[in-house]
């Protein structure tokens, strides 16, 4: 019997993690029973030059436009341009309207015929999905995406979650009829576990130390305040922060540098009689 | 010879606590399995508190049942889930209570449209009373909300990872070889009482080790057909069948020719057994 080489299998490896992920996803307990409707899709091979596809325009080539997807960008690109084989498992279900009947107010709304009568005129797309959406739908999609993140793991392959992936995967139709969606890395088996994504050598060096500094510094001034997807954080500045971003820049003020050196002159000068005095 | 006994019955019993002192330990890897849980930037948003012991699983399946009146006395699903699952509360071990604790307060802030659809974060921000920037619950509108068993609008992307977060720990119970279950009803009675602290949302997962998963294939109306009110039954009336012919032992013993004592193959009523083969012609 011949000794194959974990490279030659690989592929093999990679999709059988991805239906144990798949097949977990739909083995999930939901707590909306089949109402949510939780679907699975494994997009490998060539298909997944469409995520790369997705994410250029986003991220810009070098990055600089969302620099929190250009990992994700470049990791499937790295992946495709070295034939190491990889799959993504997309988990969704749809949340867009509520048959439960709980009534529970977790969408702000006090029963779910309120919910829906609103939803049915205001369904509109988000960053990476679409809403609104009852918040238990959700709960259930996000079980399913446990389970199939777990089981990916236990078969000792890498197994991330990532919401580009399953944007990405419902903008080109890979997944249809949903509005919540991720997907579940699987592979490449090259590396060790947590060293496949963002510690690969495809992403050294994508930023250099000034960068990484001035990203860190945007953050710190305002207390770390809202998730900096975009690599620029937003301010809060008032209660409709969210209705007009307004964003944290660090730059130098000549006019201020300009006030403070002379607050100093004329503190010292006025402090210039005074020490006459004493030398007296 | 130290040694660990472990048997399902009766309940409450050492070797009996033998057993669901595992099943605490179960909900203790589970709990675990919970917080390593992926989440939206990595960001934590989890906390986990563990209830066991005879007093308090009482406590939460009382509350449990409460919730059923929240509705009409139409609402029959609704009632019989809620006292269905009340039962399900007293045959677990212990019951692993994950709350979200960012999902009413403080959302990722990315913008994905869960929530209410569209780039932004607004339909969260604008559900509630805020100040800068911050959800600020001294301003809220208590007749509105009161009524509510949660506090929405919910960041839905921290929801999600809430859900993922259970899903691992129900995933663990499936290689620990334990039975587990996440319920809405539990969840939202362990928010009223208040064990996971800073949660607005809650989901309890009943965990427990019997030869038979209490959570799967139950009867209709099982609120009255459970093996507790089985038992009950039996033990309310045993005593009295017992007691209703005098029958002094230490006097007199029933004699082998009335058919006390049996021969191995005898049968236990000839004559019923002589009408049986009379009619079916068999042996």
């Amino acid at each position: 019997m011949p000794v194959q080489s974990i490279q030659a299998v690989a592929q093999d490896i990679v999709l059988q993690a991805a239906r144990a992920a798949a097949a977990a996803a739909i083995g999930a307990p939901k707590l909306t029973g089949d109402r949510t409707g939780v679907k699975t899709v494994i997009v490998y091979g060539e298909d997944l030059q469409a995520f790369v596809d997705y994410l250029l325009p986003l991220c810009g080539p070098d990055g600089r436009l969302n620099t929190y997807m250009f990992g994700d960008y470049l990791c499937v690109k790295d992946a495709l341009e070295k034939g190491d084989p990889m799959a993504v498992v997309l988990v969704g279900g749809n949340t867009l309207r509520s048959e439960l009947g709980w009534d529970c107010g977790a969408c702000g709304f006090s029963s779910c015929a309120e919910f829906n009568k609103y939803a049915k005129d205001h369904i509109a797309p988000g960053g990476v999905g679409i809403g609104p959406g009852c918040n238990w739908k959700a709960f259930d999609i996000g079980m399913a995406q446990g389970f199939a993140v777990a089981a990916a793991y236990q078969m000792g392959v890498t197994g991330r979650l990532h919401y580009s992936y399953g944007a990405a995967g419902m903008r080109a139709g890979f997944i249809e009829d949903v509005s919540i969606c991720a997907g579940v890395t699987i592979g490449p088996v090259r590396r060790a576990l947590w060293d496949e994504w963002y510690n690969r050598p495809v992403l050294a060096h994508t930023f250099n130390y000034d960068e990484l500094l001035k990203s860190a510094r945007q953050v710190f001034p305002h207390h770390f305040a809202g998730f900096c997807g975009r690599g620029d954080p937003p301010l809060r500045y008032s209660p409709e922060w969210q209705a007009k971003p307004m964003y944290v820049r660090y730059l130098e003020d000549p006019e201020y540098e300009e006030k403070r050196r002379k607050a100093v002159t004329d503190a010292l000068a006025a402090m210039a009689k005074y020490k006459e005095k004493m030398k007296k | 010879m130290p040694s660990v006994y472990i048997k399902e019955f009766p309940a409450w019993t050492p070797h009996d606590a033998n057993r669901r002192e595992n099943g605490v330990l179960a909900a203790r890897l589970m709990a675990n399995a919970a917080l390593t849980a992926p989440k939206g930037g990595g960001v934590d948003s989890v906390e986990c508190a563990i209830v066991y012991g005879e007093e308090d699983l009482e406590r939460i399946a009382r509350e449990v049942e409460q919730l059923a009146y929240r509705k009409k006395i139409t609402a029959r699903l609704w009632r019989q889930r809620m006292f269905t699952e009340a039962v399900m509360v007293r045959e677990s071990d212990a019951v692993l209570f994950i709350g979200s604790y960012r999902a009413g307060e403080t959302p990722l802030d990315a913008g994905c449209g869960f929530c209410g659809g569209g780039p932004n974060c607004r339909y969260f921000y604008e559900g509630h009373v805020t100040k800068y920037g911050m959800v600020d619950r001294l301003d809220v509108d208590i007749e509105k909300v009161s009524k509510r068993l949660i506090h929405g609008p919910l960041c839905t992307l921290r929801v999600i990872d809430f859900g993922i977060a259970v899903g691992a720990a129900v995933k663990l119970s499936t290689n620990l070889l334990v039975d587990a279950m996440p319920f809405f009803s539990v969840g939202m009675a362990g928010l009223r009482l208040g064990y996971c602290r800073q949660s607005h949302v809650v989901v309890g997962v009943c965990i427990s080790s019997k030869q038979k998963n209490p959570y799967v294939d139950v009867l209709p109306d099982y609120h009255l057909m459970h093996m507790e009110k089985v038992q009950d039954t039996l033990r309310k009336n045993y005593v009295i069948s017992r007691i209703v012919y005098w029958f002094d032992y230490r006097n007199w013993v029933p004699k082998a020719s009335e058919g006390a004592i049996r021969r191995p193959g005898a049968p236990w009523y000839p004559e019923v057994e002589a009408k049986v083969e009379e009619e079916t012609g068999e042996e």
